[in-house]
């Protein structure tokens, strides 16, 4: 045994590894996981819920939002638009990381995954971004998330913009990273010329809204104020130097999504024909940034408060302690809606119980996960 | 009967050569781990082990850009602990370090508490305590002499940069480094079997231990050959190895496979698509001179040359070691070779990586105790080497923590530091591989405190204790980034240029001094490529 002791370490190493796949991966179902489960029954001109949460060997904060949704939303399988992820890193990234960047995609994929998010998610190059923006029938089932802080020249310089036109037919485009439209990116591996007069810079601003919406702060600076969107939501993102001017939101009947500061908003919408911009407003440098980001894109495609489901009806707030099951009913009034959207989701730090139910008139439709 | 036993068992651990060093060591490791947290890696550690206790796989959200053994370790035990202690108390963002992070990117706005600390590290703790038992085992196999194998011990569990790397920054480089040392142990051993495990658990760690995978497969080779050419145990001992490989890698693997979560294993190789970050104490160090930035542009922006030429080095240095080792092992048949060349491998990958970190450091360390003892030193250098190492460690954690509070004299104390680091060229003690442990160890610790200074890393004990106030750490932080250096524009730069210069010193002497007994010593080269020649010339 003496002789042996190298050995026996890595036998013991070995069988330390096996005993944690067993633990993380629990083929035996030990750690009991937790469950939401929700029916409903329609009296009159009210809704009655019923749900039960049911916590695992862990203890969970989760919240239950109601929305009202002004569109016929029969089954929470079909209502989830396609997502278009620009990311090409032979084009050049402003106001976001190259790392920064990259971390967007892998977050925004394995976060819709985890959160079963229904609709297509695609990652397309400046070329294929430009095929995409071609594809105006499309367009109105459509998500594009531009990751690199500038569009490519593929679809986008002072001479021509096929943005403009795919997000009036219906398209949803989702910008973070430097000045919206301020440039337009070259395939190079160099950083970009900021000085180079090929850019848009403040015109970019004037081809998308006629008008200059966002001014740039000097400096860092953050909202605090919370929004009815950002509270109930959990919405993080809270950079606003490069935000929307809130007064220009309203202006354009847009909706202030995330926290304020005292001109900006971190999260604005803005309508542009049939679609719509949404603009986070700062740049991104670190992996961490991104997954704030990400969260709470995840956030906003899950409740579909940009789209179908704009009023929150509302939000109920439960901490479970380990094993703990509560039942619990609401009752909702039908009023001017056409279907009901329920998003549950874990708040805790990196949760992973997420679930959503559309409820309509016709109990048949009903579905969840 | 069974209470005698625990006694006994008591006793037996109490009467231990290594007991009092063991209970010294863990309490200095637990009293600087608590409170002490590396912004950047703690966030990812922390949010990979809320993934596991929710019940997601370990790449299920990708936060986890390394093979999976550190994820498995972590998550195993927080999931368990975590049955006990609640996860919502395991950490908190900060507010008040957001626009510090935005500023300079040196804190994460995010803090962890004691209790998710000492969880977390407590794995990397244990690492320490194991790799020093081997070595311990490993020199009293050798030398068969207890003081040299406590020497040993204490050298490796009282280094404060392996100290720095589990208990304060609590990086996972030591279970590498235990993996590595496995692994050189059975190669020495000549047990292929295990060799196989020990490189299939290492390279499940980080890649990086593939680099040993060809010079094992020649020691099988050229061992059995000269052997009077017996093929049949050749290939029983390759078939031995890659059972080894192949078992390790099927269990670790077969998990990711059924999770769906395969492709993030292969995560690592696409950090060319972000471009390398040259720099840290590698020979890209130079890239902190004044003047020179350019070289860090260049490098990321010719990220695909600049991997395949070091590639191409790194192949043809190995190579070259390989040869020599050959030509060495025919005359001498010495194992104790093993140790010098998986020195030799790790010097090159050193020698020819784009960057390196203080923690990589720590692959090398076990095998330069070993070698250090092995060829052997006196009681009075061991207890200057020790000495040293303190005293350094003291002055160099009170130079970076007293430096942005001396507002005027900021850069006068940093200046000693810098001269004192200069003057450690001049340290001889021991033998070359026990004076290049030294320089290292002090070489790696004064790069980590010289990135950030020290106080953003007391961001814990400032939250959680009464006793420093969070804007203070944000004041001495930003003071600290804004102390000029003696040669360039911050301080920083100039203990990343004087560090980088001090261990590839190190790597060279080491590399030189190996490569000297290998090969000019004995002419083993020369004799043997005589011989060669000799038999060509007569057929």
């Amino acid at each position: 045994m003496k002789n042996k002791i190298f050995e026996t370490m890595t036998i013991i190493l070995l069988i330390l590894i096996i005993f944690s796949e067993i633990t993380i991966y629990d083929p035996l179902n030990f750690f009991s996981k937790p469950n939401l489960t929700l029916d409903y029954t329609i009296k009159g001109d009210r809704i009655q819920v019923n749900y039960t949460l049911s916590a695992g060997y862990y203890p969970m904060n989760m919240k239950m939002l109601i929305f009202g949704c002004y569109y016929n939303l029969s089954n929470i399988s079909k209502i989830d638009k396609d997502i278009y992820i620009y990311y090409d890193p032979t084009y050049q990234s402003v106001g976001v990381s190259k790392i920064a960047a990259k971390a967007i995609v892998g977050h925004l994929i394995s976060e819709l995954k985890i959160r079963r998010y229904n609709g297509k998610v695609k990652v397309v190059n400046a070329t294929e971004l430009k095929e995409l923006l071609l594809k105006k029938s499309i367009s109105n089932k459509s998500v594009l998330i531009i990751t690199q802080g500038a569009f490519p020249d593929t679809v986008y310089s002072l001479e021509y913009n096929l943005v403009k036109p795919w997000i009036e037919s219906g398209g949803t485009l989702i910008w973070v990273g430097d000045m919206f439209a301020y440039y337009s990116a070259k395939k190079s591996r160099e950083k970009i010329n900021y000085l180079d007069p090929w850019h848009p810079r403040e015109y970019g601003q004037r081809l998308f809204f006629n008008d200059i919406i966002i001014i740039p702060d000097k400096s860092y600076t953050s909202g605090d104020i919370d929004t009815e969107y950002s509270a109930t939501l959990n919405l993080k993102f809270d950079y606003t130097y490069l935000g929307i001017q809130i007064s220009e939101i309203l202006i354009r009947n847009g909706t202030i999504i995330g926290k304020m500061s005292k001109d900006k908003t971190s999260i604005g919408l803005i309508p542009m024909g049939k679609g719509k911009i949404i603009i986070f407003g700062g740049r991104l440098f670190k992996a961490e940034d991104s997954r704030t980001f990400v969260e709470d894109v995840s956030q906003l495609l899950l409740s579909h408060i940009i789209d179908y489901c704009p009023d929150i009806l509302d939000v109920k707030s439960y901490s479970l302690n380990r094993k703990e099951i509560l039942k619990l009913d609401e009752e909702i009034p039908k009023v001017k809606y056409k279907s009901f959207l329920i998003y549950m989701f874990q708040t805790d730090i990196e949760g992973s119980i997420f679930n959503r139910w559309i409820i309509n008139d016709k109990k048949s439709n009903r579905s969840g996960h | 009967m069974k209470k005698d036993v625990i006694i006994l068992f008591i006793k037996k651990i109490q009467n231990h050569d290594l007991f009092y060093s063991l209970m010294i060591g863990i309490l200095i490791r637990y009293s600087i781990a608590l409170y002490t947290i590396q912004p950047n890696d703690i966030i990812v550690w922390f949010k990979e082990s809320l993934n596991v206790i929710y019940g997601l796989g370990i790449y299920e959200r990708p936060y986890f850009a390394y093979p999976p053994i550190w994820g498995y370790i972590l998550g195993v035990f927080l999931k368990f602990s975590s049955l006990i202690f609640n996860p919502r108390e395991y950490g908190y963002y900060i507010k008040e370090f957001h626009q510090l992070d935005y500023v300079t990117g040196m804190v994460s706005g995010f803090v962890t508490t004691p209790l998710f600390n000492f969880l977390y590290k407590t794995p990397l703790i244990i690492t320490d305590i194991i790799i020093g038992y081997l070595i311990y085992k490993v020199i009293l196999e050798l030398k068969n002499d207890k003081r040299f194998a406590i020497y040993a011990f204490n050298l490796w569990f009282f280094n404060p940069l392996v100290i720095l790397v589990s208990s304060y920054i609590g990086k996972f480089d030591n279970i590498l480094t235990l993996f590595i040392l496995l692994i050189a142990i059975f190669v020495y051993k000549r047990n292929w079997f295990f060799t196989g495990i020990s490189l299939g658990l290492g390279i499940f760690t980080k890649i990086y231990p593939i680099i040993f995978l060809p010079i094992i497969l020649i020691l099988i080779l050229v061992e059995k050959i000269t052997d009077r050419y017996q093929f049949k145990k050749i290939i029983l001992n390759l078939l031995y190895l890659f059972f080894g490989i192949f078992l390790t890698s099927s269990i670790i693997i077969l998990p990711l496979l059924f999770n769906d979560e395969y492709g993030r294993l292969f995560s690592p190789f696409t950090r060319i698509e972000t471009g390398v970050g040259v720099g840290g104490m590698s020979i890209w160090s130079v890239r902190y001179l004044t003047g020179h930035e350019w070289i860090y542009d260049w490098a990321h922006t010719h990220t695909k040359f600049v991997i395949s030429t070091l590639f191409k080095i790194q192949f043809s240095l190995i190579l070259f070691i390989t040869v020599l080792f050959i030509f060495k092992y025919i005359k001498s048949k010495e194992k104790l070779i093993t140790y010098y060349i998986f020195t030799l491998i790790i010097l090159i990958s050193y020698l020819t990586n784009y960057t390196l970190n203080p923690p990589y450091l720590l692959w090398i360390f076990p095998l330069l105790i070993i070698l250090g003892t092995y060829t052997g030193f006196g009681y009075n250098s061991y207890k200057k080497i020790m000495l040293i190492i303190f005293i350094y460690g003291v002055i160099s954690t009170s130079a970076f923590l007293l430096a942005p509070l001396l507002k005027n004299n900021a850069p006068f104390i940093i200046y000693i530091l810098e001269i004192i680091l200069i003057l450690s060229l001049l340290i001889r003690i021991g033998n070359i591989y026990l004076n290049s442990l030294l320089i290292l160890t002090i070489s790696g610790i004064t790069f980590y405190y010289a990135i950030k200074g020290i106080w953003s890393d007391l961001a814990p004990f400032a939250i959680f204790t009464n006793i420093l106030d969070l804007k203070n750490i944000d004041e001495y932080t930003i003071r600290y980034i804004s102390i000029k250096g003696l040669f360039n524009n911050t301080v920083s730069s100039d203990i990343y240029l004087l560090t980088g210069l001090l261990v590839n010193y190190c790597f060279i002497l080491v590399f030189v001094s190996i490569i000297k007994y290998l090969w000019i010593r004995d002419h083993i080269l020369i004799n043997n490529l005589k011989k060669i020649m000799g038999k060509v010339s007569r057929k």
